[in-house]
């Protein structure tokens, strides 16, 4: 894994990641720190900063003793937060790649239209 | 975060050469420190200074408040694997593991055995005819199943290939995660172990350049590429580690970065790319170009 | 998981009994026991069978009542010098091994110390043993001096293992501090050690040669006898340890 970003960031998302595309459902446990500092073969102090983020989020859940869930509810807002930020992330650069290539809003649209499934 | 080792104005001075140079740091207990720097930064003096096997000219390390030098009360707690070690001459591995126990009150047998099972070390082998890979294993081996609640490695796979040293890795992240101790990684191959430190401490020339957990190194920087006069528009006032031209093309690498900074960045046409943890060191190590000048010229 | 496996509190700072960290050095200079033991031992045996072999093919051609010479061959006493090798590769080889382990040089020479006693007395309670079965069965039946070359050795066991003991653990000391000398100043104290070594020895000579006193030295040779020339030697065997100790405690193996 490496996008540039600190470690635990990256940790962090792909445990959102897979909460939104259903893989991680509601009230599931989620693997232990120590599981994802294994599997990434990274630090399992970074692993657990990236957990710990969720928690104080409150997208995933600490039963004492027993390990990581994921909360109720968390799906919707993770993907509510998303749908927030896909301006900012998709469409802004979307149009600014667009303008410095000669391709208007409305010439976009069509791309779209065109690359759509049915 | 409890300290374990602690260095106050740390000097080690040889025949006119400063090894070590009025060092100051903290480590953290329980956590992995990347100890990175070039070869004779004064990476190992620091090390032999922290087992008490160099005597400080000036200033002074601890580990747990106490001096290392012949105590036992600490010396105890720690396991140095040399990049170098030198064995008895009619010793085989299975020699080394059995004498080891005494040194490590935690040595774990069983577990030496798995290790060594796993890097296909000949146990039963005159070490004198081992190769420089299955040596290195040998110290691998010794610094891992010692669960010294001070483990230090320094440059600990000589000669041995990405195999290998990926097997030492997942070892190493799965025995410090069941069995948490301070470990002090010495390296040259700073990518291959960036993920596994918390912490980095890096040393150049005998001074430490940097001191910070690596999470926020890599926060922290990073390299904007783009036409000359929009790069050093985004990067006016930030400290430049790098820069590299190219025509009108100019890529540099920027430490103290902040999110606004990327995001302005980004929206000016810049990309902004990640500084691996080894670039950002071979920078703040490589020395200025005019020092470059002077070792090319 | 949140339950992260709970680290011990704190360094335990309670050094480990004295015993139990020089008995560490001991394993460690017995870890490959071919070395001090098996190995020495085997060659003796081989001498030793090689000698009886060879003195009775001689024995068996001289007719029974012909001129009988003995047998003397001082065979075993190569342990002597085979031990201050050990001595020295000790030093020079596990002690750097040692100290990255977390041993502290006092309690490696202490171990050390240990090892040296062991041996000596092993060795020399074999060798005075031997002498005396050698003395009691006529040289092994055929008048052969293996072990009981000298009178010292064909007196009182106890005199002979006491005086095999003090010889060996001479060996050591000098072994000790030949090796020491090289761990801390390299080939360079080498140079300067058998330079001031040898300067001392012809030295000595030629002051007893000035002084016309080799007749005392002589006399005081007959004067302490075997034993107590032994026991003398116990005060050089002292200070090979101390010297040993002295330049170890600062040495550092990293220069290596």
């Amino acid at each position: 894994m490496d996008d540039g970003r600190p470690i635990f960031l990256q940790i962090a998302e792909l445990v959102e990641r897979q909460i939104i595309d259903g893989s991680l459902p509601e009230g599931e446990q989620v693997p232990s720190t120590n599981e994802f500092a294994a599997f990434h073969r990274i630090n399992p102090a970074t692993a657990l900063k990236g957990i710990s983020l969720l928690v104080d989020a409150g997208v995933l859940y600490k039963r004492r003793g027993i390990g990581m869930f994921v909360a109720d509810g968390a799906r919707d807002r993770l993907i509510s937060e998303r749908r927030a930020r896909f301006t900012t992330e998709y469409v802004r650069p979307l149009l600014r790649e667009g303008a410095a290539l000669g391709l208007d809003a409305a010439a976009l649209i069509d791309l779209i239209r065109k690359e759509s499934p049915s | 975060m409890t300290t374990i080792v602690e260095a106050r104005g740390l000097t080690k001075r040889y025949r006119g050469v400063t090894a070590v140079d009025g060092v100051d740091f903290q480590l953290a207990r329980n956590t992995i420190t990347g100890l990175l720097g070039r070869n004779g930064a004064g990476k190992t003096t620091l090390m032999h200074l922290l087992t008490g096997q160099e005597f400080a000219t000036n200033g002074s390390i601890t580990i747990a408040g106490e001096s290392p030098v012949e105590n036992p009360r600490v010396l105890q707690h720690t396991c140095f694997i040399k990049e170098s070690q030198r064995y008895p001459d009619d010793f085989k591995p299975k020699h080394v593991f059995a004498a080891a126990p005494g040194f490590f009150p935690n040595w774990d047998a069983d577990f030496a055995r798995e290790l060594a099972a796993e890097l296909r070390l000949p146990v039963d082998r005159r070490i004198k005819k081992l190769s420089r890979g299955q040596l290195s294993s040998v110290g691998i081996i010794v610094g891992l199943a010692s669960r010294a609640p001070i483990t230090i490695f320094d440059e600990p796979y000589l000669g041995l290939d990405a195999v290998a040293r990926q097997a030492f890795y997942d070892r190493l992240l799965a025995d410090y995660a069941a069995h948490p101790r301070t470990i002090i990684l010495s390296t040259h191959l700073i990518d291959e172990v960036a993920d596994l430190l918390e912490h980095a401490l890096v040393i150049d020339n005998g001074r430490i350049l940097i001191d910070s957990p690596v999470d926020a190194l890599r926060a922290h920087a990073a390299t904007l590429a783009g036409p000359a006069e929009a790069v050093e528009t985004a990067v006016a006032g930030l400290e430049v580690i790098h820069r590299e031209r190219l025509g009108g093309f100019v890529s540099a690498t920027v430490a103290g970065i902040t999110d606004d900074v990327t995001r302005s960045a980004r929206a000016a046409g810049l990309e902004v790319g990640p500084v691996s943890l080894q670039q950002l060191i071979i920078r703040q190590t490589g020395g200025t170009p005019t020092e470059h000048e002077e070792v090319t010229r | 998981m949140i339950a992260t496996p709970t680290a011990p509190e704190a360094l335990a700072l309670a050094p480990r009994p004295l015993t139990t960290r020089v008995g560490t050095t001991v394993r460690l200079l017995f870890a490959n026991p071919w070395t001090p033991v098996f190995t020495p031992l085997l060659i003796l045996g081989i001498i030793l069978l090689m000698n009886l072999a060879i003195w009775g093919l001689v024995r068996a051609n001289i007719p029974a009542d012909g001129e009988m010479a003995e047998g003397v061959n001082g065979g075993a006493f190569f342990l002597f010098v085979y031990m201050l090798v050990v001595a020295v590769q000790s030093i020079n080889q596990a002690f750097p091994l040692a100290l990255g382990y977390g041993s502290t040089r006092r309690d490696f020479l202490l171990g050390f110390g240990v090892f040296a006693v062991l041996l000596s007395v092993g060795y020399a309670a074999l060798i005075a043993t031997a002498a005396w079965v050698e003395e009691s069965t006529g040289g092994w039946g055929i008048g052969l001096q293996f072990f009981s070359t000298d009178a010292i050795w064909r007196s009182e066991w106890l005199e002979a293992f006491g005086f095999g003991t003090l010889l060996m653990l001479l060996f050591f000391g000098i072994g000790a501090a030949t090796a020491a000398v090289y761990v801390r100043w390299r080939a360079l104290g080498m140079y300067v050690f058998w330079a001031g070594l040898v300067f001392l020895g012809i030295g000595g000579a030629a002051l007893v040669t000035v002084l016309g006193a080799w007749e005392q030295v002589g006399a005081f040779f007959v004067w302490a006898g075997v034993l107590g020339t032994a026991g003398w030697s116990l005060v050089i065997t002292a200070f090979c340890a101390v010297a040993a100790w002295v330049i170890l405690r600062r040495a550092t193996p990293s220069q290596g």
